[in-house]
């Protein structure tokens, strides 16, 4: 009820006092009766929002540290047993610099158990953590919360100079939001961080738009992806990447990605590395197209999303089975659809010049090529000579670079797709795990389940006896992992209907 | 007097949401629906922006299913992508534009 007090403790000249606002008032007199604190207490102190203490920083380190403070002073009432200091420390604050992907999942998991607890505004606050200038799509629901929570002076900030700074520091996010900073390789605190000093800087220029014959260069790995295009009224997105310097991802961490994602598939340790050959740590991430094969349920589609994802690729996904015409490679202009090629449009999407474009099931595309067909559509795209000098046919533009783009393609056999197609791939066989993988597997499985249904902590970890019944049902399931989070899910649920009740 | 009773409403919404009181399922499912949407920012003329969603509305009152509109301000916007709260309406969103699924949809 915080931030009811606060509402309380606000001038409220800023709002008028309507029904919906005595029914409040009421319920705060209410709750404040059953309180201990005297309400005269809260007045004078009225608490600041956590997400102001998390905004009110100079790095990023300090941003951490701060929704650390901010979540050790309010408890860890209510989250579920996982958590503790030494959980949050470990998994986040410690790795925020180091390995910012695993602390960024590890903030997911605490943002998305927080909102399960109905801890919101602690939520939110942990959230800015996950905000990134590169991606404007991070902002897009943490900023309108702030900005009406700052509106309806929600944010417990009381004194003249913070509200100013506060507002400022808003608008500096809506300008992130908008994509000013997408190709500048800093953190949103670098970029707050002369509003938070007080330091004076040009907040209604920000630096980028620049004139159209010298864009600014970011300070990263980058290159032009549009050299050249005259943009039409559908193509409104992709005016600013004209001419612009499109940032490139870099690998960070491999060892630590290679370790997450040998830990999920103890049965595709080959797989995993030969997905992995190509990076170079802090070199830009450049991957030949990969096609991952292998039987249903060997967990291809997953590995495929888990590698872009700890990479910290945006994921375009193009699901093959759907497609019966050469729509990947564009709609042409003379069309009122039009629509520029699917490497194009994750670029636009992601901000970033080397996305991952999902293929999935790519055996399954439509094989008439009366409308031209996917798998021709492909082919420029899984070259590096075509790639690179791509031409959009509904941009009409030439000259596109799209060899940064990463291709990973999964298919059930790949010996359906052409001889040319598949020569261009790297071919990957994700093999059936077998019963050996089983207590590794069933562990990982077992503590999806538990974050699916929130139950995390409540759930003892799988007995040898029950190994066993799992181990023989599912060798008769043909050691699928799809079948396998069935056996588990059924065992967990014959567990909790035999259990002892008193 | 007409924005006075918005902002108060914006106001219930948001301390409600802070509470952890999300919009109900059932209140999800019949909201108005925007298909391919997109996120808008539009320049009011006191110099500040405004986040907005565009994309073709179904089940809005006073509206054609298939309408192109642009909604009012958005308050607030779920984590998900599965609703959004604007000064005036809750909409339940649809397909974002293009045919990216967020990562966890996968």
């Amino acid at each position: 009820m915080r931030g009811i007090y606060r509402m309380k403790t606000k001038d409220s000249s800023s709002y008028s006092k309507s029904a919906v606002d005595d029914f409040w008032l009421t319920t705060v007199l209410e709750d404040r009766a059953e309180c201990a604190c005297p309400p005269d207490t809260m007045k004078e102190t009225p608490m600041t929002s956590p997400v102001v203490q998390v905004l009110l920083n100079e790095n990023v380190v300090e941003a951490a540290q701060s929704a650390f403070d901010a979540l050790s002073a309010e408890g860890f009432g209510g989250l579920l047993n996982k958590y503790s200091k030494r959980w949050v420390r470990d998994r986040i604050v410690e790795r925020v610099v180091d390995r910012p992907h695993l602390a960024r999942e590890a903030v997911g998991e605490l943002v998305a158990d927080l909102e399960k607890c109905g801890r919101v505004e602690m939520a939110l606050a942990w959230s800015l953590l996950l905000c990134l200038p590169q991606s404007v799509m991070s902002f897009w629901s943490v900023l309108p919360a702030i900005r009406t929570m700052a509106r309806q002076d929600l944010l417990g900030v009381t004194n003249v100079a913070d509200t100013a700074k506060i507002n400022r520091i808003v608008s500096r996010m809506q300008q992130c939001a908008e994509g000013k900073y997408v190709s500048e390789a800093k953190s949103l605190w670098e970029i707050l961080r002369p509003i938070v000093r007080d330091e004076d800087d040009d907040l209604d220029q920000p630096p980028l738009p620049a004139p159209a014959a010298a864009p600014a260069r970011p300070t990263g790995p980058s290159v032009v992806v549009l050299p050249k295009a005259v943009v039409k009224s559908e193509h409104v997105g992709y005016r600013e990447l004209v001419g612009a310097q499109v940032p490139l991802v870099v690998a960070r961490d491999v060892v630590g990605i290679r370790n997450v994602l040998r830990a999920e598939y103890p049965h595709a340790l080959a797989a995993i590395d030969l997905l992995l050959r190509d990076l170079r740590e802090g070199a830009p991430v450049r991957v030949s197209p990969v096609l991952l094969t292998g039987p249903a349920g060997t967990g291809k589609s997953r590995l495929a999303r888990r590698f872009g994802d700890l990479l910290g690729l945006h994921a375009f996904r193009f699901d093959c089975a759907s497609a019966a015409d050469a729509q990947f490679g564009g709609v042409p202009r003379g069309w009122s659809s039009t629509m520029p090629c699917v490497p194009m449009r994750a670029v636009q999407q992601g901000g970033k010049a080397n996305p991952v474009v999902l293929l999935d099931e790519i055996e399954k595309a439509a094989t008439s090529s009366h409308n031209g067909s996917l798998w021709s559509a492909l082919m420029p795209f899984l070259e590096r000579e075509t790639s690179s000098r791509y031409h959009d046919v509904s941009l009409d533009a030439s000259g596109c670079d799209l060899s940064w783009c990463i291709y990973v393609a999964t298919s059930n056999d790949d010996t359906l797709l052409p001889g040319p197609l598949r020569d261009r791939f790297r071919v990957v066989r994700v093999p059936l795990p077998t019963l050996q993988h089983l207590p590794q597997l069933a562990a990982s499985v077992l503590a999806d389940i538990e974050r699916q249904d929130g139950i995390e902590g409540f759930v003892e970890p799988l007995a040898p006896d029950e190994l066993q019944v799992i181990g023989d049902a599912w060798k008769r399931a043909k050691f699928s992992l799809r079948a396998l989070q069935k056996i588990v899910g059924a065992t967990i649920d014959a567990r909790a209907q035999f259990a002892m009740r008193h | 007097m007409r924005e006075a009773v918005m902002i108060a409403s914006i106001r219930t919404h948001v301390m409600m949401w802070l509470q952890g009181q999300y919009p109900t399922k059932d209140a999800v499912a019949s909201a108005p629906v925007i298909d391919q949407w997109q996120v808008a920012w539009i320049q009011m003329t006191d110099g500040s922006t405004e986040m907005r969603l565009q994309g073709t509305v179904s089940k809005r009152k006073n509206m054609r299913d298939g309408d192109r509109i642009k909604t009012t301000e958005v308050v607030l916007l779920d984590r998900w992508t599965r609703w959004a709260r604007t000064s005036n309406t809750l909409y339940r969103l649809g397909d974002h534009e293009g045919i990216e699924i967020p990562l966890e949809g996968i």
